[in-house]
């Protein structure tokens, strides 16, 4: 289980994120909406090691997250960032290796098993037929998948993503929802569309300004009034079968 | 990959007895194994063969031919860490002004003496001391917050260049004309001529703990190579790493620095060819570096002794030559673009 507890961090005197305290349960799928500059990413950062809070704590499995290793955390849980470009040729396998350097010890490399996960990641989200090419020569969904692949190889029980479906097309990002919800990991992901949001998340939370504006059942949170508020959209809501469908309107 | 390996040590091995043998006098690749043998393991009889000839081979030419490898490997691996450093392929020792740093260190201790309670050594540390000095300037000059921005880099590494070129000249300059400082184009253009087998043993005790602390941190550096947020997600201490990298880069420059002087563009061209051929891969591109950057220079020096027989080059000016053009190349073809790759 991952809380998160008051949680604010600042630069230059602004105040990005305020006291933000959330809890991921095992086995959950939770999601972060909000617009842009909400602090999304900024909070997701905190948690991932990448920024150090002002104030407030994260704990994993009642043990502080902020004292842990970055080799620690790496063991427990995975990331998939939006950082995607690179300057060095690797090949996509390379990548997905990578994954698995948490359990390796210094100057060990990779083993038969090794390859193995990293094929295994890869065909998990289509991408067995790349194992040999260069990352570089990749579209922009492709290295998306190749990251969330090295995620999976990480063989972590919680997956962290900050808008994993970006750059991928609908049908893909269908497929890399589905696959995590499917792969029984704890997950928290910020993401963009509403829609997929109330379709995949157990719950989300609602960042507005900063703060948490709302959370709970994505039926629960996601209504006109928050849409209208957060995105300035009017919208019309509708229930089929149990499911939320969002209309935009002019 | 093992294969690689092998081939390429026999080749090195193979071109340091084939350019001990070239030379304004030229003996055969035979009798130059034969006395090396003899010389090193006491094994064989060397009693045909002239004391001239192997004067020559043990004394002049193998002290110098064995330079020019060690010289190669330290500025290659010194390489590899600074790309690593900065995540840019366009990075390397000379290109960020750490030789010239290193120029500078050696120069000053070598005129002021205010090392000479380190004996020998002095010259070795006063470089190492300039090259992380340069480092640093460079890396805090060129940091914008967290990033650090590629075009930013190479412009304060040409300034921080510059500058410790300048202060090394009003030394050499201003020194009395008997100190051995005077050897101007010695420190400019770098050389490994006239070397004796003492001043192989500062790189020889480095080069191999800094090889092998760069290889240790192979992964560590793949991982950094895919960003900040990549590395710390995959458990990797960034700091640790790039705190290692820069000491290992000083470290191998300054001391390579110290005994040849400042050659030029290695650690930017070697390290490149090699990932041209396998790949981005820190666990395979750190020992061919070493390989191909050893059989490089002495090929090179090789050069550089016989274009203008019997007068020589300073091995600096082919390497240069060679090497700025690649890295224009790099720039232009390649498309290393300074910040995201279009």
């Amino acid at each position: 289980m991952l809380s998160v507890k008051n949680l604010t961090y600042t630069v230059r005197y602004k105040t990005l994120i305020q006291n933000i305290s959330l809890e991921v349960k095992d086995g959950e799928f939770v999601g972060i909406i909000g617009p842009n500059g909400s602090g999304k990413s900024t909070l997701l950062k905190n948690i991932y090691k990448i920024l150090k809070p002002d104030s407030g704590e994260v704990f994993l499995d009642g043990k502080s997250l902020l004292q842990m290793s970055n080799r620690q955390m790496a063991q427990k849980i995975a990331v998939v960032s939006q950082e995607n470009n690179t300057n060095f040729d690797f090949t996509v396998s390379e990548v997905v290796q990578m994954g698995r350097y948490p359990k390796k010890k210094l100057m060990e490399s990779a083993n038969e098993e090794d390859q193995a996960i990293v094929r295994e990641s890869l065909k998990m989200v289509d991408m067995e037929e790349f194992f040999d090419r260069s990352f570089l020569s990749l579209s922009g969904g492709e290295k998306q998948r190749v990251l969330i692949a090295r995620a999976l190889a990480q063989q972590t029980d919680m997956v962290i993503l900050d808008e994993p479906t970006n750059h991928l097309d609908i049908g893909s990002q269908m497929k890399t929802l589905q696959l995590l919800k499917k792969s029984g990991k704890t997950v928290l992901t910020a993401l963009h569309d509403l829609t997929f949001a109330s379709k995949f998340c157990d719950r989300v939370y609602v960042l507005y300004q900063g703060k948490v504006y709302a959370h709970g059942n994505p039926e629960e949170v996601i209504k006109k009034e928050m849409i209208k508020k957060l995105y300035d959209v009017n919208a019309e809501l509708f229930e089929r079968n149990g499911k939320l469908y969002i209309d935009y309107l002019e | 990959m093992a294969l690689t390996c092998v081939t390429l040590l026999i080749i090195l091995i193979g071109s340091i007895v084939l350019c001990i043998g070239i030379g304004p006098v030229s003996i055969p690749f035979e009798t130059v194994w034969r006395v090396m043998f003899y010389k090193m393991f006491g094994i064989g009889d060397i009693s045909d063969v002239a004391n001239s000839t192997q004067n020559i081979v043990w004394f002049l030419r193998a002290p110098r031919v064995l330079l020019g490898v060690l010289v190669g490997i330290c500025l290659s691996i010194s390489g590899v860490a600074m790309q690593a450093f900065t995540k840019n392929p366009l990075a390397s020792p000379y290109v960020l002004g750490i030789s010239s740093g290193a120029s500078f260190g050696a120069v000053l201790a070598m005129a002021t003496g205010t090392l000479s309670f380190l004996g020998t050594y002095a010259t070795s540390i006063g470089a190492f001391a300039g090259a992380m000095a340069a480092i640093l300037i460079v890396y805090f000059l060129a940091k914008t917050g967290k990033e650090i921005a590629p075009i930013k880099l190479v412009l304060v590494g040409t300034a921080v260049s510059a500058m410790f070129t300048a202060f090394s000249n009003f030394i050499i300059y201003k020194a009395p004309d008997d100190s051995k400082v005077r050897e101007v184009t010695f420190w400019m253009l770098g050389s490994v001529a006239g070397a004796e087998w003492e001043d192989l043993i500062p790189l020889a005790v480095i080069f191999i703990p800094g090889t092998l602390g760069m290889y240790a941190l192979a992964n560590s550096m793949n991982a950094l190579m895919m960003g900040e947020s990549s590395a710390v997600t995959l458990g990797i201490n960034v700091n640790l790493v790039r705190k290692l990298n820069v000491f290992i880069a000083a470290l191998m420059t300054g001391i390579a620095v110290a005994v040849a002087g400042s050659i030029g563009f290695v650690g930017l061209v070697i390290p490149h060819i090699v990932r041209a051929v396998v790949g981005a891969d820190h666990r395979r591109v750190i020992p061919l570096s070493v390989l191909v950057g050893g059989i490089y220079l002495i090929w090179v020096d090789v050069g550089a002794r016989m274009f203008d027989a019997p007068g020589e080059i300073p091995i600096g000016i082919i390497t240069s030559m060679l090497g700025a053009p690649f890295f224009l190349w790099m720039i232009r073809v390649r498309r290393y673009s300074f910040g995201n790759k279009s």
